[in-house]
């Protein structure tokens, strides 16, 4: 297992450092440039603009400006922002916070009603519980996320008065309000996975509730909710599984829509942010950052699959 | 004949006295408008063996199902009843009843042992669930418990075995396993829904012989569901024939062999019993096939360990021949290799070593060219009639495919041929216009064996033909192929697990194991005097019926003096280990050590 992770972790540098020079390229191509960004858009003073420039290492060769960024990744701070001036690292790690406690919220809360939802339509198959929940889910699946999220923010928000419609409090400053700002975005994201892992979870378990080893386990005379919990949930859940992996990744890369709809300071607006002005260090530190992301999740997909499928060894 | 004729005795009375355990009286069980099972009478006494046969369809599976109250939906019992021990199956007086009698009182065994245990779950905690549920006892109890079973059913070691999961054991141990589980609660019933037919002749008898004695050694009864009379009959005291959902014949074993009322009954034995064998001998000449030395090696990489690969010898040191019009059996256990031997010939798996000779042309030298043309004169038949046929073509465009490379001829002249071959087969031309699925299995083997033939060629390689069939159909096929080598004249390696299906068609024979040959010899000889001790073993697993003066019977090979230290070290030779064969005479070949001299004493 550690040595497993050891290899893991050992073989994703060569993945990383491909991606950060197709990263390097891609932003370079970007239409646009950078210091004229900076001194607002409108300077006619070729020697003020070659200053910048400069200034910030745009002169330089290409292959030069990039092993300069290979430096600086290196040393862990990733460079500073063109346009705040604060460390690149510690400005993503900042907003990753914000997302990845939406996402992860979001992503607990989902699997814990999915589960059990999933589990009893297909328990339930062909009954009105099962048409229930079926119905339900597609009802969520054709509504767009961004759509539900404003329509959550006008009923609880500006009907209802309940909760904040706008900003971000951190919860490590203040507890209780900053819940009040999250539990909107939580939903909204919540929503949509539950619909998506519902449906998983149903299919999957409609398949292995066909199987002989059910039929067996009922022939041993456990009870259904035995049954259920014990050998359906697990040998169905794999699947699903698969599907949490892609899309926590996705999520944690930058809920996009859902933090600029709930105005959140997240990964995915600093990254948006970032194109808009011209951020090279932000946008390259941030993609690179949302690469990594995907490696490790990747990883500890495979680590939570190896504890679902026996066959699954990690070696 | 000494254990047939033990079983024949005294088991019918004696053994299975006093009131009925179970009880079925004009059972009906229906799925939707219409009926799988009808008007069903059936009554097993205490520690009595029930022999319930049947082909696929005929609800044979279905009874044992809803003995347990556990049809498929939406099956359902819509008349007649069910009592066992006291209980209204049929009639609960509530769903608790039932599900306390399941497990307890009533065991399940299934037909295929790879998908009966969860994945998910290691061994000891599926086997002690049910314990825990049903019975008071501590963890420790359970526990020796279920090692005492293990070693009931003659698994070694069973300490590490709790703690591995299913997938880690091969087939016929996961049955045993399967049978420890249930038997460990002592159920006044075992449904056994046919619990070795996945399994290859040896294991089987292995697998059945531990599930008679276990069930015997706790008087508990047994359903024996099946399609293979010849195998239950050795264990069942009184048999049941099912056909298409009509319980039509039941008696003591004997009696049903010996002289079966129903018309049906009378077929199932005459498929099963395999009259006096008729085998296809060859022309004489040169060889139409020669293979020399072949090895097979399959490579697995070692994905993360990033070099290196572990070497699996599938094949080793093959030699064997086939002159034309010759039906030659290629006979062993799955995992012998056998099928991989077929590929290799028809270079659909790349050879390590050896080389392969068709008609005098060495097939690694030919050209791309010569090769379409050389796939025409080799066509394979394979094992899975549903697998092996496109499911989105029709019947007519399989057919007509196997004339492809034939570009004389017109898509009228193709169509025509396709629909002339159905007929040999013995199809219906208008089948030509149907896809696969429309078709029952024995008439898709039929469409496939159309498809090898079309092109008129010299040899088929058939991988278990018959293997997925009922013994009805099988016999059905096994004629028929004969009837058109006589038509046709083609020459056929025919591959097989089953002794008694080559026996009735191949003139010669070679026995593998473990990816080496064992054993070679004429049809006859190799019945009649086995010299290697792994020919004796599988011999002595494959029962067959006889007919007798007093009709049918169960025949067993009385093979003495098994050598038991030979076949132990065949079983765990090493691949690099040398081994060659030494000739007999007559053709008569048989394998020994690399250091013996002489053949194995009898």
């Amino acid at each position: 297992m550690f040595l497993f992770v050891l290899r893991r972790i050992v073989m994703s540098v060569p993945t990383l450092i491909l991606v950060a020079v197709i990263i390097f390229c891609l932003v370079r191509a970007l239409p646009g440039d950078a210091a004229l960004m900076m001194l607002g858009g409108n300077i006619d003073d070729e020697s003020t603009l070659e200053m910048m420039r400069r200034q910030l290492g745009l002169d330089q060769p290409l292959p030069v400006q990039f092993l300069a960024w290979l430096r600086e990744i290196f040393s862990g701070n990733l460079g500073i922002s063109i346009r705040t001036g604060q460390p690149v690292g510690a400005l993503i790690l900042d907003r990753f916070g914000v997302t990845a406690t939406v996402v992860l919220l979001a992503m607990g809360t989902a699997l814990i009603v999915a589960i059990p939802a999933g589990l009893i339509a297909a328990h339930r198959h062909n009954t009105k519980v099962d048409y229930a929940i079926v119905v339900l889910t597609i009802l969520k699946l054709s509504m767009p996320s961004f759509w539900v999220g404003l329509m959550l923010l006008v009923l609880f928000g500006a009907i209802l008065g309940w909760l904040p419609t706008v900003g971000f409090v951190s919860m490590s400053q203040d507890f209780g309000l900053g819940l009040t700002y999250l539990i909107l975005p939580v939903t909204s994201l919540a929503l949509s996975e539950i619909a998506v892992m519902t449906r998983m979870m149903r299919a999957g378990s409609l398949e292995v509730m066909n199987r002989d080893y059910i039929t067996h386990a009922r022939a041993k005379g456990l009870p259904e909710r035995q049954v259920l919990w014990r050998h359906v949930f697990p040998n169905a859940f794999a699947p699903t599984l698969t599907m949490v992996g892609i899309a926590l990744a996705g999520l944690l890369a930058g809920a996009a829509v859902t933090e600029t709809v709930f105005t959140l300071p997240g990964l995915g607006k600093l990254l948006v942010d970032s194109i808009y002005g011209r951020d090279y260090p932000v946008l390259q530190g941030a993609l690179l950052f949302i690469a990594a992301i995907y490696v490790v999740t990747n990883l500890l997909i495979d680590i939570a699959y190896s504890f679902f499928d026996p066959k699954v060894r990690l070696s | 004949m000494e254990r047939a004729e033990m079983h024949d005795t005294p088991k019918t009375d004696t053994r299975a006295g006093g009131d009925p355990i179970l009880r079925i009286e004009e059972l009906e069980i229906s799925f939707g408008p219409t009926s799988v099972v009808r008007g069903v009478d059936l009554a097993l006494r205490r520690g009595e063996i029930l022999a319930l046969v049947g082909e696929s369809g005929s609800g044979k599976s279905m009874i044992g199902r809803a003995i347990l109250g556990l049809l498929p939906e939406p099956g359902r019992v819509s008349r007649g009843r069910i009592r066992f021990d006291g209980h209204e199956i049929t009639a609960p007086s509530s769903p608790e009843e039932l599900r306390l009698l399941r497990g307890r009182s009533i065991g399940l065994i299934f037909q295929e042992p790879l998908s009966s245990l969860n994945p998910t779950m290691k061994i000891g905690p599926q086997m002690f669930e049910a314990m825990r549920l049903h019975t008071d006892l501590t963890e420790a109890q359970i526990r020796a418990r279920a090692l005492d079973m293990l070693r009931q059913v003659r698994l070694d070691r069973p300490e590490a075995l709790l703690d591995r999961y299913p997938h880690e054991f091969s087939g016929g141990m996961r049955q045993r396993i399967m049978i420890a589980s249930v038997m460990m609660l002592k159920p006044a019933l075992l449904i056994a829904d046919e619990p070795t037919t996945a399994l290859d002749a040896v294991v089987q008898r292995e697998v059945l012989d531990i599930m008679e004695e276990v069930a015997r050694a706790n008087g508990t009864s047994v359903i024996l569901i099946s399609h293979d009379l010849a195998v239950v009959a050795r264990y069942a005291e009184r048999v049941a024939v099912m056909e298409k959902g009509d319980l039509v014949e039941t008696g003591t074993t004997r009696a049903v062999l010996a002289d079966p009322q129903h018309a049906y009954t009378r077929r199932l034995l005459a498929a099963a019993e395999l009259g006096a064998p008729d085998p296809v001998a060859g022309r004489a000449g040169a060889p139409l096939l020669r293979v020399e030395n072949l090895s097979v090696d399959f490579r697995e990489k070692k994905v993360l360990g990033l070099f290196g690969e572990t070497v699996h010898h599938a094949v080793r040191d093959v030699s064997l021949t086939i002159a034309p019009g010759e039906f030659v059996g290629l006979v062993g256990e799955s995992g012998s290799g056998k099928s991989t031997i077929g590929r290799a010939i028809c270079k659909l798996t790349p050879k390590a070593a050896g080389r392969v000779v068709f008609d005098g042309q060495p097939l690694d030298q030919i050209g791309a060219g010569e090769e379409r043309h050389l796939r025409q004169r080799i066509r394979v038949v394979f094992q899975d009639p549903v697998s092996s046929l496109n499911p989105r073509m029709r019947i007519g465009r399989i057919v007509r495919e196997g004339l492809r490379h034939d570009r004389s001829l017109s898509d009228t002249e193709r169509q025509q041929a396709a629909e002339r071959m159905l007929e040999a087969v013995g199809l219906s031309r208008d089948m030509a216009a149907r896809f696969p699925h429309a078709l029952s299995g024995g008439q898709r083997q039929r469409v496939a064996i159309a498809r090898a033939l079309i092109a008129r060629p010299d040899l088929i390689i058939a991988d278990e033909p018959v293997s997925a069939l009922d013994v009805t159909i099988q016999a059905q096929i096994l004629a028929l192929l004969k009837r058109l080598q006589a038509d046709y004249g083609f020459a056929c390696l025919f591959i097989s697990h089953d002794l008694h299906i080559v026996e009735q068609l191949c003139a010669r024979l070679y026995v593998l194991h473990k990816g080496r040959l064992m054993e070679e010899a004429a049809t006859p000889a190799l019945f009649a005097s086995p010299r290697h001790p792994y020919t004796r073993r599988l011999l002595s697993a494959s029962p067959r019926l006889e007919r007798g003066e007093k009709g049918v019977h169960l025949a067993e090979h009385i093979l003495p003096g098994i050598a038991g230290d030979d076949l132990a070290y065949y079983d765990a030779m090493r691949p690099e280990e040398p081994y060659r064969l030494i000739d007999l005479g007559a053709g008569h070949r048989v394998a020994i050590r690399g250091e013996q001299a002489g053949p194995p004493v009898r």
